[in-house]
């Protein structure tokens, strides 16, 4: 583990059911800086973020916050890491029963003792950054997707997060809302010091906003390093991503025949 | 997080704030302040920020709510000694024009 690391993945493997998604991952995530995992569909780049979060046990292989055992952490300190994580979700996950306001008030109200007038301007600078100024009174359902998801950016913000988890941003944006939200993240980490995890497989976000870089592909982590050490990879898969050429087909027609004229 | 107020004028007084001003000291700073503002208040706050060790955005908006209560009785508040991080926190919120504040989030650290 690096000296800034401050999260270590050390030899995660998980699995769902008996299909193993990843495969013995390794990686320090680097204190105030943006990593990025990416790769393609299927790749287990979610399955890794919900370890992070601690929405999947690690049954093996160890985490590790700040030097200590994630996997030993009791209530009250699971409680702490929760505080000081904000994770953004592919959807956004508003709750939509609630206004945008009162969303990213939930957090605030539930975790700090800051009055009802501090939490509703917190809450309406956090839709500022975001660009939603004006929205705060908008149900989820009134929004499109883009709005959602920027929504669910401002309430993952709402307890200022040390670290930040963001499962493709960029899914649902047009490009100049993705290019701001980029561009707010960056300024997120250079502004407060965040430590920010996006999972995408946008090349072109990846590139901008990432001081490392991890590339998974098929449960394993294929390559890590600056931006420019990825570009220079002649790693044959991780040059096929970068290059988004399509797979050689390699589809077994036989089988698949049988397969489709099998009996029922 | 500990606050003093001392008197720098006629009707005027200076806050100053040492410790951590965020989310678990900001109830207790934000009562102390709203007492120093009530009943023949000062006509000028002006808030020391160069003793906080660090501050996040419930900061800010306790600072927004002073604006408007001071701003409101045509009083004045006046915010200083913010270092670059505490100036850039303020200018992510794109509040530092309201607060007087000439920073370029630009800038690096």
């Amino acid at each position: 583990m690096a000296a800034d690391d401050i999260i270590e993945i050390r030899g995660l493997t998980s699995f769902y059911g008996r299909r193993k998604v990843l495969h013995d991952i390794r990686l320090g995530i680097p204190r105030n800086g943006v990593t990025v995992i990416m790769g393609r569909s299927g790749c287990g780049k979610t399955t890794l973020l919900r370890h992070l979060i601690g929405l999947k046990q690690t049954s093996r292989g160890q985490l590790f916050v700040d030097g200590q055992d994630f996997g030993a952490f009791g209530e009250d300190a699971l409680k702490r890491y929760r505080r000081r994580i904000g994770v953004l979700f592919q959807s956004g996950a508003l709750f939509n029963s609630m206004t945008l306001r009162e969303n990213i008030s939930v957090p605030l109200g539930v975790h700090t003792k800051l009055a009802d007038e501090t939490i509703r301007i917190m809450a309406l600078i956090k839709l500022h950054l975001v660009g939603l100024s004006g929205f705060d009174n908008y149900m989820p359902s009134q929004l499109s997707g883009g709005m959602r998801k920027r929504a669910g950016l401002a309430r993952a913000l709402a307890m200022d997060p040390e670290i930040l988890f963001v499962d493709e941003p960029s899914s649902g944006l047009d490009p100049i809302t993705a290019a701001g939200l980029d561009r707010l993240l960056v300024e997120l980490k250079e502004t407060l010091g965040m430590t920010i995890i996006v999972v995408t497989h946008e090349l072109e976000s990846a590139f901008l906003i990432a001081d490392q870089l991890a590339v998974l592909d098929e449960g394993r982590v294929l390559a890590l390093g600056s931006p420019d050490e990825i570009r220079a990879s002649t790693d044959p898969k991780v040059v096929q991503f970068l290059r988004r050429e399509a797979d050689q087909e390699e589809t077994d027609h036989s089988s698949y025949l049988e397969g489709l004229l099998r009996a029922g | 997080m500990k606050l003093s107020v001392e008197k720098s004028g006629v009707g005027q007084a200076l806050v100053r704030i040492v410790g951590n001003l965020d989310m678990d000291t900001v109830p207790e700073a934000r009562k102390q302040l709203f007492r120093l503002l009530g009943a023949r208040g000062p006509s000028s706050l002006e808030v020391d920020f160069s003793s906080i060790a660090s501050m996040d955005t419930s900061a800010v908006a306790m600072m927004v709510e002073l604006l408007r209560i001071l701003s409101a009785t045509g009083r004045r508040l006046r915010l200083t000694g913010l270092r670059g991080d505490q100036q850039r926190l303020f200018s992510l919120a794109r509040l530092n024009q309201a607060f007087g504040i000439n920073h370029d989030t630009r800038e690096s650290s």
